[in-house]
């Protein structure tokens, strides 16, 4: 006979009880691990989706609304892409159009594909399939800014036509984005020659998809790839306004456009002035002069339209004084390409994207375009020049260089690593598996009380046992360690079950989330995976926590002396419970003034404590003088205490989170006032009448329908001001135009929080259009908005950053103007009322909640197993008992309501403490009520389970007993 | 001496009771004492007193010259399990265990050796179930059960047995056979012993008859 051989025997002879606390620990490791395998599940499918949508692409080179030549491509071995967004058919809006030629498909996908090719989520929108006939419109890329003065005819879009060749599944590359979603895009893949040539982009691209090593591109960055032109010593650029960034040493030059140059009544319309040097006044060339009658020394006055940030016209004038008379001669290099004039013959067809009055043109002027074309009429020095035309997109037109061209300093665009960031999105991402633990935490303390409970039970069963150990000169020590070696035993069984049912109950949750939960994260599929070192983290976990629950109820135990355990007697504390109920209490008082939602947990549990406390109170009192049944629900305190607190958490997570469900209104805060939020794929250039225009810089999406950590967050750009006068989401917009080194920006607070993982003064690293960094800094968080998804900066700061970005494709707006959708058809609008975009961000927010209830109530099923086993196990201690009050004339129908009024009174006092103590934790926060049939059901179930219980228990005879004592 | 009291008083504080009022009590080596008493009057309290699992109130309780006040619960719990045997008046066999394995239950806290093993199925000889080794508890009749108690109480070889009630749960037959089992393994074994009963007929055989009323000893 050995110790092991002990505890062997032990473990065997009471395998029924044990069975109790096993099934207990395993249900705990069960959860704990199957949480954490959520999270593992949900991470690895996020990195196989990342990987799915790069195919083998490690680094992108993507430069939006700038071109460069697709021959670097063959200088780097690399995919050409050029990618546009716009609509599909006038059913899908927002659609990605891919023009790519074999080496795009080389790079993801089984095989090659020739003509239009649909991704699975565009075919499915549209319900189309091979052969059909798609339409996509797009609006081409202009080569100027459209916000750019004189930037050519705007709102223009091309139709393209083709038919449908085949639908690229997941294995075939169609799930391609350079963004981290686990929703892929709507995606239509064009022939790149195709998609250039409509896009009058021919040989040009704005994507390079690289695999592996990346080339340095500073050695093949030649000034086509900038957008820039040599000739004649004359550096310019095909965007009108030479980027200020780019260094070059010269002479700077500045070409513009004015409608009139005037001398008293006689005036020449429509002009090329020329700024540069250090002309004192204004130079005029002698047709100029001949046609004004001006001489020297007279004053000039030019008119000339300016274009505000928002494309607003505003015509100035400035006088100057003619200082000098030029000969005529055709020099029209220092001409900038305006789009509409420089490539018109005929300048009748001048379309320079401001009103020109095309009768204001005189023949003369028309013979001086044919023969000089856009030769300057005047110069002026280039300081006066840049200080009337200076833009955010530049001050020059032209440099002419002083030096060799081969020494203008080029800055090729950096190489983004897509992967790496998009593994790091999805490593990064939402942590499902903490989460499922927290939603899971009721059910895991559930089954840990449970697990608690029993082994109390079977401590108490064998209470005499351990008595005599001791009698017998086993000490202290020695018994815990049988106890614990024992219950170790047990737990580690119950662990290594545990961590096999947690595969089922991660796979349960999985089916949940992609099935009854699907509004947590929209359409995706998992895949189970299990990561070893979590599922040993998991597991033991569990095993520490149920042997801690273990020995701490053993230490108890072993409090007692060994007399005292040959007895019934029990001992507890009169005085330590009312004093941590009243302690609990001003703790909850604290934390409510609090008002936030972290203290509300606080709160909850204080007065969960406290609701306990006077729980014990009220046993107490029944220990005298109430009815036989309820007297009997003071004698096992500990065990009474334990239900009304496993009941009173579950009813108090059931009542509280059901007040935290959202239930936008249409004049919910979160819609800022508006009534409507609209979207367009093509931007609009001049806005929409009474909307607040909003400019978009794509990212990722920073809201909580992304599942992904959101590495460059989409950004809109709005004036604070418009936001600011009418109050709107109640943000401190001014805070947006603060000086400071960082760009002020303002988010939603789920974005904030949850999609950055940033709070309140944090900064976060962001690329501008140029490829460099600058950081965004939070200076306001907005509660549940429509706005959720994007960070929020000042127009003025998003026109510094990103200069080519024109026009406005988001929209806040009070009313929606008939037929204004059709109108916009084209340009992919799409128009939702505030409130209902609201409620989807809520419906989030509210299937978590959802989480959590259907998890708290798995809780309760467990508290109300637990109150079976109690019922029960009282029971058939007092079997003896019931069977000296069926001797003495009790009819069994009586007994049964003896036992029942004990338990139900439990039941009772578990669910009324619940619901109390949720209410004022959420007070005043009641708008959605109280679950009534959930509570009703809870309830029935409970008092089922006592009658249920009671019923077993008292069948068959039992005056046998009463012979047995 | 092996066991002496002196002046030993027990009481409780809630409800507020005096259990044993300046008792004066000695044992020397194989000496057998009966101590009677009736219900409520603190037998069991002094005999818990007497085995290590009670401190008094008040008084000095020495074993073998040991003051048992000044020792800790491990060194209590040696003393319980090298020095003294118990036999309580409910057997409290272990059901998980065999006979034979609850008689070397006691060895447990030393080193496994092959003689526990001899002499436990010595004992159980002695007793006379010899025959019930590998038998459970619940399939052995209460006079049995108590029999393997006291090869239990013997395991360590104490110097002193301490039965409470022995045969308070025996039929005549039985009981009258353990009351003689007892003061045969006195003898041979030379173990002192001490015994709290309700029986006269037990008392009268043994050598050394105490009676305990209201807390006294006389």
């Amino acid at each position: 006979m050995t110790l092991a051989t002990f505890i062997r025997r032990s473990l065997r002879f009471y395998w029924r009880t044990h069975l109790g606390v096993l099934a207990g620990v395993a249900v705990t490791c069960a959860i704990l691990t199957g949480a954490l395998v959520v999270g593992d599940s949900v991470r690895f499918s996020l990195r196989q989706l990342a990987l799915a949508r790069l195919g083998r692409v490690t680094h992108a080179l993507a430069t939006g609304d700038r071109f460069f030549r697709e021959k670097l491509a063959d200088e780097t071995g690399t995919a050409p892409v050029l990618m546009v967004r716009g609509t599909v058919s006038g059913r899908a809006n927002d659609v990605q159009i891919v023009g790519v030629d074999e080496r795009f498909w080389r790079l993801g996908a089984t095989r090659t594909f020739d003509g239009f090719v649909l991704n699975e989520r565009l075919a499915t929108q549209l319900d189309a399939k091979v052969g059909d006939d798609v339409v996509v419109r797009v609006e081409p890329p202009s080569w100027v800014p459209r916000d750019a003065p004189l930037s050519g005819k705007a709102d223009t879009m091309v139709a393209i036509r083709g038919r449908v060749s085949a639908i690229a599944g997941d294995r075939d590359f169609g799930r391609f984005s350079l963004q981290a979603n686990q929703v892929p895009p709507y995606t239509v893949f064009i022939p790149l020659a195709m998609l250039q040539k409509e896009l009058k982009r021919v040989g040009q691209v704005n994507v390079l998809l690289a695999s592996g090593n990346v080339p340095d591109l500073f050695r093949l960055w030649t000034l086509a790839d900038s957008e820039l032109v040599f000739s004649n010593g004359l550096l310019s650029t095909s965007r009108v306004f030479l980027d200020p960034s780019i260094k070059a040493t010269g002479a700077g030059v500045l070409t513009y456009f004015a409608n009139e140059i005037r001398l008293s009544d006689k005036a020449t319309p429509y002009s090329f002035i020329t700024a540069f040097g250090n002309e004192n006044g204004i130079a005029i060339n002698s047709w100029l002069a001949d046609d004004l009658g001006a001489k020297v020394g007279d004053e000039l006055t030019l008119r000339y339209y300016v274009i505000g940030n928002r494309r607003e016209l505003r015509e100035e004038s400035t006088k100057f004084r003619v200082s000098r008379i030029i000969p005529t001669q055709k020099d029209d290099l220092r001409m900038p390409p305006f789009p509409g004039l420089a490539d018109v013959e005929d300048c009748r067809k001048w379309e320079p994207g401001i009103p020109v009055e095309l009768d204001r043109i005189r023949p003369k002027d028309e013979d001086y375009w044919k023969q000089y074309r856009g030769t300057p009429k005047a110069f002026i020095s280039l300081a006066a020049g840049q200080k009337l035309w200076s833009n955010r997109f530049g001050n020059l037109t032209a440099i002419r260089l002083s030096e060799p061209v081969e020494t203008v300093g080029l800055e090729p665009p950096a190489w983004v690593p897509v992967r790496e960031q998009a593994l790091r999105a999805s490593a990064e991402s939402q942590d499902f598996g903490q989460l499922f633990i927290g939603f899971s935490f009721f059910l895991i303390a559930a089954a840990l009380l449970l697990t608690a409970m029993l082994f109390v039970f079977n401590l108490e069963q064998r209470r005499e046992e351990v008595g005599l150990l001791r009698a017998l000169g086993f000490g202290p020590r020695l018994v815990r360690w049988l106890a614990l070696a024992e219950g170790g035993a047990l737990a580690l069984l119950g662990t290594l079950v545990g961590a096999a049912a947690g595969r089922a109950y991660t796979k349960l949750t999985l089916l949940g989330l992609q099935t009854v939960w699907r509004g947590a994260i929209g359409t995706m599929s998992f895949q189970y995976h299990a990561e070893p070192g979590r599922l040993a983290f998991g597991a033991a976990s569990s095993l520490i926590v149920a042997l801690g629950a273990m020995w701490f109820t053993q230490w108890r135990q072993m409090q007692r002396a060994p007399v005292e355990l040959f007895s019934e007697q029990q001992r507890t504390s009169r005085r330590l419970v009312p004093t941590i109920a009243v302690v609990s209490l001003l703790g909850a008082v604290a934390l409510l003034s609090m008002k936030n939602a972290g203290a509300f947990f606080g709160a909850g549990a204080c007065l969960l404590v406290t609701g306990v406390g006077f729980s014990d109170w009220l046993l107490r009192r029944l220990e005298s003088g109430a009815s036989l049944g309820l007297r009997n629900a003071a004698r096992s305190r500990g065990r009474s205490l334990t239900i009304v607190s496993v009941l009173a958490s579950g009813v108090f997570l059931l009542v509280a989170v059901n007040a935290f469900h959202q239930d936008p209104r249409r004049n919910a805060p979160g819609t800022g006032g508006f009534a409507w939020y609209a979207e367009t794929t093509a931007p609009l250039y001049e806005g929409l009448p009474g909307a607040v225009p909003m400019r978009v810089r794509e990212g990722d999406d920073a809201s909580c329908l992304n599942l992904n950590r959101a590495q460059q967050p989409r950004l809109l750009g709005v004036k604070p001001e418009e936001l600011a006068k009418r109050g709107a989401f109640g943000g401190k917009w001014e805070l947006l135009e603060q000086h400071d080194a960082a760009v002020p920006a303002i988010g939603d607070e789920a974005t904030v929080k949850w999609a950055l993982g940033k709070k309140l003064g944090d900064t976060l690293p962001y690329t501008d259009e140029r490829g460099r960094t600058f950081q965004l800094r939070i200076v306001g968080v907005l509660a549940n908005s429509i706005l959720q998804g994007s960070l929020v900066i000042s127009e003025r700061n998003f026109v510094q950053k990103f200069p080519s970005a024109s026009g406005f494709c988001v929209f806040l707006m009070d009313t929606m103007p008939e037929n204004l959708a059709r109108s916009l058809e084209d340009k992919g609008f799409e128009a939702v009322p505030a409130w209902r975009r609201l409620a989807e961000f809520s419906q989030v927010e509210n299937t978590y909640l959802g989480i959590f209830q259907a998890l708290g109530g798995l809780g309760l099923l467990l508290g109300s197993v637990g109150l079976a086993i109690v019922v029960l196990r009282n029971v058939m201690e007092r079997r003896s008992e019931l069977a000296l009050l069926q001797a003495v004339g009790f009819e069994r129908r009586k007994l049964r309501w003896l036992v029942l009024s004990e338990h139900w009174l439990l039941v009772l006092l578990g669910v009324a403490l619940g619901v109390v103590t949720a209410w004022v934790a959420v007070w005043p926060r009641h708008g959605a009520g109280v679950p009534v049939l959930t509570l009703a059901l809870l309830m029935a179930g409970g008092l089922f389970w006592s009658w249920l219980a009671a019923w077993m228990a008292l069948r068959g005879p039992l005056l046998p007993a009463l012979r047995n004592e | 001496m092996l066991l002496e009291l002196t002046h030993v008083h027990k009481s409780y504080a809630s409800p507020p009771v005096e259990v044993l009022r300046d008792i004066n009590f000695q044992l020397a080596d194989g000496e057998a004492v009966a101590i009677v008493g009736p219900s409520g009057s603190g037998k069991s309290t002094l005999l818990n007193i007497l085995g290590a699992l009670d401190r008094p109130t008040q008084g000095t309780a020495l074993s073998d010259g040991c003051d048992l006040a000044a020792l800790t619960e491990p060194e209590l719990a040696a003393i319980r399990n090298r020095q003294i045997g118990f036999i309580f008046q409910l057997h409290h066999l272990l059901p998980q265990c065999t006979v034979l394995e609850n008689v070397l239950i006691p060895t447990l806290t030393m080193k496994a050796t092959p003689a526990n093993r001899h002499r436990a199925e010595h004992l159980l000889k002695r007793v006379g179930l010899q025959q019930r080794l590998e038998h459970r508890p619940g399939q052995l009749s209460g006079g049995e059960c108590q029999r393997v108690a006291v090869a239990r109480a013997l395991i360590n070889q104490p110097k002193l047995l301490l039965a409470d009630e022995p045969t308070g749960a025996l039929d005549h037959i039985n009981a009258t056979g353990l009351g003689q089992l007892l003061i045969e393994l006195n003898k041979e074994q030379g173990v002192a012993l001490v015994v709290v009963t309700h029986s006269t007929e037990l008392a009268s055989r043994l050598p050394r008859r105490l009676e305990l009323c209201d807390g006294s000893l006389h």
